[in-house]
């Protein structure tokens, strides 16, 4: 911006909740300073000072953790999503401030980062800097008074957040704000008390305000009067922004632990006249010893504040849960000195609103004038949040005004997720992979061990000798109904055609692991299936429903081949194992590519805990099959979709070995070469849908 | 990272000998008895002992260590140098995901019948996730 932050209040900061002005990026500074406060004087001519026994109400209403859902929508399903979304919160604002006199509103940070829309607006076709982000334009109208920063704020970099908060921050290898003209800002103001640049040694953002807020009141005879409220807010956010979001901030920004900079502004708000201190705190509470770097300082934040002249407010987010709660099973929620029915910590008015504009917090406040400031009647402070869900799925309303603001950016944003990146020649689907149809798994395979490959020849040189597998399994295979299969029509693919081949939020990790281990884990996997009794007369089902197909994992590499013989029980079902063709050895080495999740643990398989994990990449496993798709242009069923490293052990049964997918689909099955797969039944009785299929184990 | 990492567990291939001792000294930090743990529950490094590594995966996990947690909830519920005990695995792995392990939330998610509640909790486990991608 124009104006270095030179101190904690400059004229053009004073907000007036009833009246907003955009800022014409012409106007100059000097004359927008002098054209406010010739509005602030005509303003505050009218209510007169508080006097003795003057009595209010004011409620504080909290958002937090919005992380750029503003509308209730999900752009890789493509489909609306009632349950998140600040169009919904929008409607509780509404009612609560039919419901109170005197309100204001707040939002706790972790705001501009989150879905697609906020990746669209800023990196795909970043906003300019006349323009609001879409989530400010909403909550402008929605006549947000004021926000915190959030760690996640700080994704995208200083130079974006520095543009869309209007702030223009004057830190190393950031264009000073000097000589720039301000951007286009969120129309209230923003408060960050404990980040600061390394060069200026200043706080990037204000480390607080003061708002006069004009408040309807009862004077001391029973009458109506309109009179202000001075409430200073002040912002904290996780000193630990410093190690997730390293990348942008080493060098350019430092923190202080949110006690130390509450003993630093408190007195000073409290001097500069704040009747009331709402604290915005992006962070949880943690009992553990306090220390200025910890993540969640805002136990101590309260334990402390009476030390530094009080906080009357506490707003907290970032932990994504609910305060107060009753039923609140949450550790942090469970403290000493934390009240999680009346909603305090350490007797400070406190709350937390959930996530994802899912709740709205509000703390109640009594307000009394003693003739020399405002006091809190702390016995009737009130401590709540209303949610989005009225119970049983159902939801309030969304309030049509905020898609109407955003509905370009919401539609560029579908228009972006539906972009093509390659195509396909094949259609990828995973009805048939039980009984060996890689078309949608192979990609996965083939992006995850191009990753493995590269990185080990950049940076595990240790490793370079060492054959490279992948895993990956149908994430998708008609668990919750006969259209939950993945199902990737042949022709362009787009980036949420990449949400239905890589169905979870994984990150790629790779392990090393001996033949051993690969056999292990091998075995493990073929748990999906039932064990085979070829003497049986009668039909007999092959996957044993139990073991889901998230589990079965498989390798689809030219260079593996084994077989699973399901006539064995579970454990000793893995045959000829082998490498290029010559057996693998129970000590020879492997990396494999998974995901973290398999190799942090999950699925309990065997040797698979975190101890074997050799790369825990930051890269999501879906990203980096986009860029693989990217890269190959076009897929083709040869070179993507076709090969297999496993079969079943040929055996002759007696009677047809069965298994349920999708009815009408035998024709993908012959495309993916399965000849040995037979449609017996359009349905198969048991009325959810599915059909009846046979695979003959002897071909 | 990993030359940290290798460090760390020849400190705790000493921490495991010095277990033998009838005074056990406690491993220093959380991690490290999380990455004990894990060298029992493998024999890396030491003799493969399920029952230590549920002791010192259970004294990571009271300490708040979520991949103990984690680790911990399969042990009990397999029955794994431990008695049999679904509660309280279930109890670990939620308390897991209340510290926002995201492999805590993808398992639960994994095996949540109500879709919406599923899909709500793969969101929460993509945010998780990018609090460890950044944390690199």
């Amino acid at each position: 911006m124009a104006l270095p932050y030179d101190g904690p209040l400059l004229p053009m900061f004073l907000v007036i909740p009833a009246m907003r002005f955009p800022v014409p990026s012409s106007l100059s500074p000097h004359l927008f300073v002098a054209l406010m406060s010739a509005l602030v004087a005509d303003a505050w001519a009218a209510p007169a000072a508080p006097a003795a026994g003057t009595s209010a109400t004011l409620a504080i209403l909290e958002t937090t953790d919005i992380h750029a859902n503003v509308v209730g929508y999900d752009y890789f399903k493509l489909a609306a999503e009632p349950a998140l979304g600040l169009d919904r919160t929008a409607t509780l604002i509404a009612q609560a401030r039919a419901e109170f006199p005197n309100t204001l509103l707040f939002d706790n940070g972790d705001t501009i980062q989150g879905t697609a829309l906020a990746d669209y607006q800023a990196l795909v076709k970043p906003v300019g800097c006349g323009e609001q982000l879409g989530i400010y334009k909403v909550m402008r109208r929605l006549g947000y008074d004021g926000g915190g920063i959030g760690n996640h704020d700080f994704n995208y970099g200083l130079g974006f957040l520095g543009q869309v908060s209007g702030k223009g921050f004057d830190v190393d290898g950031i264009q000073s704000g000097k000589d720039a003209k301000p951007c286009a800002g969120p129309g209230f103001p923003l408060v960050l008390a404990n980040v600061y640049s390394v060069k200026t040694r200043k706080p990037l953002f204000a480390p607080y305000e003061i708002i006069e807020k004009r408040v309807k009141a009862v004077d001391a005879a029973g009458h109506a009067v309109e009179t202000t409220v001075k409430v200073g807010i002040i912002g904290f956010t996780p000193p630990t922004i410093l190690a997730w979001d390293k990348r942008w901030l080493e060098g350019k920004a430092y923190t202080e632990g949110v006690v130390e900079t509450a003993q630093r502004y408190l007195p000073e708000m409290r001097a500069k006249g704040a009747d009331l201190i709402v604290a915005i705190s992006h962070g949880g509470l943690d009992a553990t010893p306090y220390s200025p770097t910890m993540e969640n300082g805002n136990y101590h934040l309260a334990r402390r504040s009476g030390d530094f002249g009080g906080i009357d407010a506490l707003l907290l987010g970032h932990s994504h849960v609910l305060f107060p709660n009753p039923a609140s099973t949450v550790p942090q929620f469970n403290l000493p000195n934390v009240d999680k029915v009346r909603g305090t910590v350490f007797g400070v008015p406190t709350v937390m609103a959930n996530l994802w504009g899912k709740n709205l917090g509000v703390i109640r406040l009594t307000l009394r004038h003693d003739g020399k400031g405002w006091r809190v009647d702390k016995d009737r402070t009130v401590v709540e949040s209303r949610a989005t869900e009225q119970g049983n799925k159902q939801f309030v309303a969304a309030d049509p005004q905020v898609m109407q603001l955003v509905r370009a950016e919401h539609e560029a944003t579908i228009q972006y997720v539906k972009t093509p990146v390659g195509s396909t020649d094949f259609r990828m689907s995973t009805y048939f992979a039980d009984v060996g149809d890689s078309s949608a798994i192979q990609v996965v395979n083939q992006a995850q061990t191009d990753y493995v490959r590269k990185y080990v020849a950049a940076n595990l040189p240790q490793y370079a000798n060492l054959p490279v597998l992948s895993m990956a399994a149908a994430f998708k295979s008609g668990n919750a109904g006969v259209g939950d299969y993945t199902d990737v029509a042949e022709g362009s693919l787009a980036l949420n055609n990449a949400a239905d081949l890589y169905l979870y939020p994984n990150a790629l990790y790779a392990v090393k692991v001996d033949g051993a281990g690969l056999k292990a884990w091998l075995e493990k996997a073929a748990g999906r299936f039932n064990t085979i009794d070829p003497a049986q007369p009668g039909p007999q089902e092959l996957v044993n429903p139990a073991f889901p197909s998230y589990n079965f994992d498989t390798v689809t590499s030219p260079e593996l081949s084994y077989e699973i013989d399901v006539t064995q029980p579970p454990g000793r079902r893995i045959r000829n194992l082998a490498l290029r063709g010559k057996p693998v050895a129970d000590g020879q080495a492997f990396l494999v590519a998974t995901n973290n999740y398999r190799a942090s643990g999950g699925g309990n398989f065997p040797g698979l805990d975190g101890s074997k994990t050799v790369i825990a990449s930051p890269d999501a496993s879906r990203d980096l099959l986009i860029e693989y798709i990217r890269g190959a242009k076009k897929l083709t069923r040869a070179a993507n979709g076709a090969q297999r490293s496993w079969r079943f052990a040929p055996v002759k049964t007696a009677g047809p070995v069965v298994f349920h997918a999708a009815p009408g689909k035998i024709a993908l099955a012959r495309a993916a070469g399965l000849a040995n797969v037979a449609q017996l039944r359009e349905d198969d009785g048991q009325g959810k849908g599915f059909a009846l299929y046979a695979v003959d184990l002897s071909k | 990272m990993k030359r940290r990492l290798g460090a760390l567990l020849l400190v705790l291939t000493a921490a495991a000998g010095a277990l033998a001792e009838p005074a056990e000294p406690l491993p220093a930090t959380p991690e490290a008895a999380y990455r004990l743990g894990l060298a029992y529950r493998n024999g890396d490094g030491v003799a493969r002992d399920a029952a230590l590594a549920v002791r010192w995966l259970g004294h990571a996990a009271e300490r708040g260590v979520p991949a103990a947690m984690f680790i911990l909830a399969h042990m009990l519920a397999e029955g794994e140098g431990t008695a049999r005990d679904t509660a309280a695995a279930r109890r670990w792995l939620d308390a897991a995901a209340q510290a926002e392990y995201p492999e805590a939330l993808q398992a639960l998610a994994m095996e949540e019948r109500d879709p919406a509640r599923a899909a709500e909790l793969l969101r929460e486990a993509a945010h998780a996730m990018q609090h460890r991608a950044h944390d690199r």
